[in-house]
C-alpha cells in the first residue's frame, strides 16, 4: 500500500510536468531554443532556479554538508555568489548582444567559425558532465522508489529524461520549470519544517538550527567523534575552501545552459532583474540545506548511533538494497558506531525523513522534489547540447539552408543520444553528485568565464588570445581532474572539484600574452563591444 | 548621442560594479579567512563563522543583484540609454 502511494505521488508529479511540456509544445526555433523572448522576469527567475537546482542542489548537497560540515559551505556560497558575477559581468550583455546561445556571441565577438566550434565543443563538454551528475541523482530515487539496484534506476531515469525534453523545447520548459520550482521547494521545506515544528514549535528550520547545531556538538563530544560538526577547514583546508568557492561562483556566471535563460528576458532591464529573482527563488533552497544538514546529522547522532544493530528501522533495509547504505559491526559489540556507519552522502536528503520517523508520505514527496530537481536541470542541458549540435555545428556551419523543422529534428536526436551515453557513464559511480557537477563548473571557469568577461569588457581582446587562452584553460582543468584524483598529485591541497582555479590562471596568462603579440580586433568589433554597454541601440553594428 | 555621454555612462556602471564586487568579496572571502576567530562567537544562537557563510553571505548576494538592477535603471534613464 505504502509503496503504491510512493508510485501515485512521484509518478502524478512526473506526468503533471509531460502534461504542461505538451500542452507549450514548441516547433519553430525561436520558440524551442529562446521562447520568443516574451519570459517575464518574475517567472523567468523562477525558471532559472528550477533548471539551476538540480540533483547537486537537491539531493546531494546537504549531504556534501552533512559530511563536510562548515566546510561543505563553499558550495552554498560558491552556487549563490556565482549570480551576482553573473548579473553584474555578464548577462545583461549578453542580452544586449540578443542571439541564441554563448557559442553565437563567442563566434561574434571573435570573429571566427572557428572560435564557434571550440565554444561549440566546450558547451557540449561542459553541459554533459553537468548531466552526468542529474542521471545519478535519478538513478538513486528510482533505485529507492523501485527496490532494484542503482544501475537499473539510472536506466529508467534516462527513459524519463529524454522524453521530457524531447516533447518540447525551451517555451514548454519554462512553464514545466515553474511548476517544478513549485514542487521541488515545497518538497525540500516540507520534511525539515515539520521537524523544526516538533522540536521548536515553529516551522522556521533555517533560523533554528544554530541550536541544533550546539546540540550536534555535544552529542559529539559524548561519543567522542573529532573534529566537530561546526570546526573550520578540516576536510578542505583554506586553499581549497577559496578555490571550490571562487570555481564555483565563475562557473556559475558561465555556465552555458543558464546564460541561455538569459536571452528569453524580453529587455536587458529585464535580464538584470531576471537574475536577482533567479537568485532569490535559489536562495531559499540554499539557506534552508545546511539546516537540512544539521537536523540529519542530529537525528542519526540520536536516534542511530548507539542503539543495537540488530533493531535496525524498515528504512536501513530499503535503502541496503540500492547499495548505498551499509552498516558494519566492526567491534563486534552488536551497538553501531559513528564509524560503523557508512550512508553515501548522496541519499542523506531522501532519507532524513524517514531516518526521523516522519510519514512515508513525505519521503515520496521528496523524492519527487529531487525528481523535479534532476529532471528540470537535465532538461536545460539537454537543450543546450541540441542546440550546440541542430543550431550551430548544423544549421550555421554545415548547412545553413537546412529547413527549420529539419534543424529542430536533429536537435532532438542529439538528445536522445547524449542521454543514454550519460546514462552509461553516470552507472559507473565515479564520484559524488555534487564532485561530478564541480567538474563542470571548474570546466566553465577555466573556459566560459573569462571569453565573456573579458569579451565584453576589454575591447583589444582579440581571436588569437581567446581562443588560445580558452583552449589552454580546458586542458590544464581536465588534466588536474586527472593528476589529484587518479594520482594523488596536488597543489596547495586544492582538490579536483576545484581545479578550474588552475585553468582559469593558464587561461588569463594565455589570453593577455597572445593578444598582445597579435593585432587587435577590426574597427567593427571594437564598436561591437562599445555597444554591448548600453541598452538602447546607439550605433549601428 | 554625443561620445563625452555615453563614456561617463560606462564609468558610472564601472564604479557601482566595483563597489558592490567589494561587498561581494568581503561577505564570502573575507568571512571565511576570518573563521578561525569568528567561532569563538555566537550570532543568534549560531557560531558566528558559521551564520556568516551560511546566511549573511547569500542573503547579501541577493541584495546585491536588486541594488545594481535598481541603480542601473535609474543610470540607464539618467542617461537616456534606456531601451
Amino acid at each position: 500500500m505504502e509503496q503504491f502511494i510512493g508510485y501515485i505521488i512521484v509518478f502524478g508529479i512526473v506526468i503533471l510536468f509531460m502534461a504542461i511540456a505538451i500542452y507549450n509544445r514548441a516547433t519553430e526555433a525561436a520558440e524551442f531554443y529562446v521562447a520568443g523572448r516574451r519570459i517575464p522576469a518574475f517567472w523567468n527567475g523562477m525558471a532559472v532556479a528550477a533548471d539551476w537546482m538540480s540533483a547537486a542542489s537537491f539531493i546531494s548537497m546537504a549531504g556534501a554538508l552533512y559530511a563536510l560540515g562548515y566546510d561543505g559551505l563553499a558550495y552554498i556560497m560558491g552556487w549563490t555568489g556565482g549570480y551576482v558575477l553573473l548579473a553584474l559581468l555578464i548577462a545583461p550583455y549578453l542580452r544586449k548582444f540578443g542571439k541564441f546561445t554563448v557559442p553565437d556571441f563567442i563566434a561574434e565577438r571573435y570573429e571566427s567559425n572557428f572560435a564557434r566550434l571550440v565554444a561549440l565543443i566546450t558547451a557540449i563538454i561542459i553541459s554533459f558532465t553537468y548531466m552526468v551528475g542529474q542521471i545519478a541523482g535519478v538513478g538513486i530515487i528510482m533505485g529507492r522508489l523501485f527496490g532494484v539496484s542503482f544501475e537499473v534506476g539510472i536506466a529508467i531515469g534516462m527513459i524519463i529524461i529524454i522524453a521530457t525534453t524531447v516533447l518540447g523545447g525551451m517555451k514548454s520548459i519554462t512553464w514545466t520549470q515553474v511548476a517544478q520550482y513549485i514542487v521541488l521547494i515545497t518538497a525540500y521545506l516540507l520534511p525539515v519544517s515539520i521537524l523544526a515544528t516538533q522540536w521548536f514549535g515553529v516551522p522556521l528550520p533555517q533560523f533554528l538550527y544554530g541550536q541544533v547545531l550546539q546540540n550536534i556538538v555535544e552529542l559529539e563530544t559524548q561519543y567522542g567523534i573529532t573534529p566537530h560538526y561546526v570546526e573550520p577547514f578540516h576536510k578542505f583546508n583554506l586553499a581549497q575552501f577559496l578555490a571550490l568557492t571562487f570555481v564555483l561562483m565563475a562557473g556559475t556566471a558561465a555556465l552555458p545552459h543558464v546564460l541561455m535563460r538569459f536571452f528569453t528576458t524580453p529587455s536587458v532591464r529585464d535580464a538584470r532583474v531576471s537574475a536577482g529573482w533567479a537568485l532569490f527563488f535559489i536562495a531559499i533552497l540554499y539557506l534552508t540545506a545546511p539546516a537540512y544538514a544539521a537536523f540529519a546529522r542530529f537525528v542519526i547522532l540520536k536516534d542511530v548511533v548507539g542503539k543495537p544493530i540488530d533493531q535496525l528501522p524498515a528504512w536501513a533495509q530499503k535503502w541496503a538494497e540500492t547499495g548505498l547504505f551499509k552498516v558494519i559491526d566492526k567491534n563486534g559489540d552488536g551497538i553501531i558506531q559513528w564509524a560503523e556507519l557508512n550512508i553515501h552522502r548522496d541519499i542523506v536528503v531522501l532519507a532524513t525523513p524517514e531516518i526521523a520517523g516522519l510519514a512515508a508520505v513525505v519521503g515520496f514527496f521528496v523524492m519527487a522534489g529531487g525528481l523535479a530537481a534532476a529532471l528540470s536541470t537535465a532538461d536545460g542541458l539537454l537543450l543546450v547540447i541540441a542546440a550546440a549540435i541542430s543550431n550551430d555545428l548544423y544549421a550555421k556551419m554545415i548547412d545553413p539552408n537546412a529547413p527549420e523543422k529539419k534543424v529542430v529534428l536533429l536537435g532532438k536526436i542529439a538528445v536522445a543520444v547524449a542521454g543514454v551515453i550519460g546514462g552509461f557513464i553516470a552507472a559507473q559511480k565515479i564520484a559524488f553528485i555534487v564532485q561530478i557537477v564541480a567538474w563542470a563548473f571548474s570546466l566553465a571557469t577555466a573556459s566560459f568565464f573569462p571569453a565573456l568577461v573579458l569579451g565584453v569588457f576589454w575591447k583589444r581582446l582579440n581571436r588569437q588570445g581567446a581562443i588560445a587562452g580558452l583552449v589552454v584553460g580546458l586542458l590544464v582543468t581536465i588534466a588536474y581532474i586527472y593528476l589529484n584524483k587518479y594520482q594523488g598529485i596536488s597543489f596547495f591541497g586544492i582538490q579536483h572539484t576545484a581545479s578550474g582555479l588552475f585553468g582559469l590562471i593558464a587561461n588569463l596568462i594565455v589570453t593577455v600574452i597572445v593578444t598582445m603579440m597579435t593585432p587587435p580586433p577590426s574597427e567593427r568589433i571594437q564598436k561591437l563591444v562599445e555597444e554591448l554597454r548600453y541598452p538602447k541601440k546607439i550605433h549601428e553594428v | 548621442m554625443d561620445k563625452e555621454k555615453l563614456e561617463a555612462y560606462h564609468r558610472e556602471n564601472i564604479r557601482l560594479i566595483t563597489v558592490l564586487l567589494i561587498i561581494w568579496f568581503l561577505v564570502s572571502y573575507v568571512g571565511v579567512l576570518l573563521a578561525k576567530p569568528l567561532s569563538k562567537l555566537t550570532i543568534f544562537g549560531f557560531p558566528a563563522h558559521y551564520w556568516v557563510s551560511a546566511q549573511l553571505s547569500v542573503i547579501t548576494f541577493v541584495v546585491l543583484i536588486f541594488v545594481y538592477a535598481y541603480a542601473m535603471n535609474r543610470i540607464d534613464q539618467k542617461y537616456g540609454v534606456e531601451e
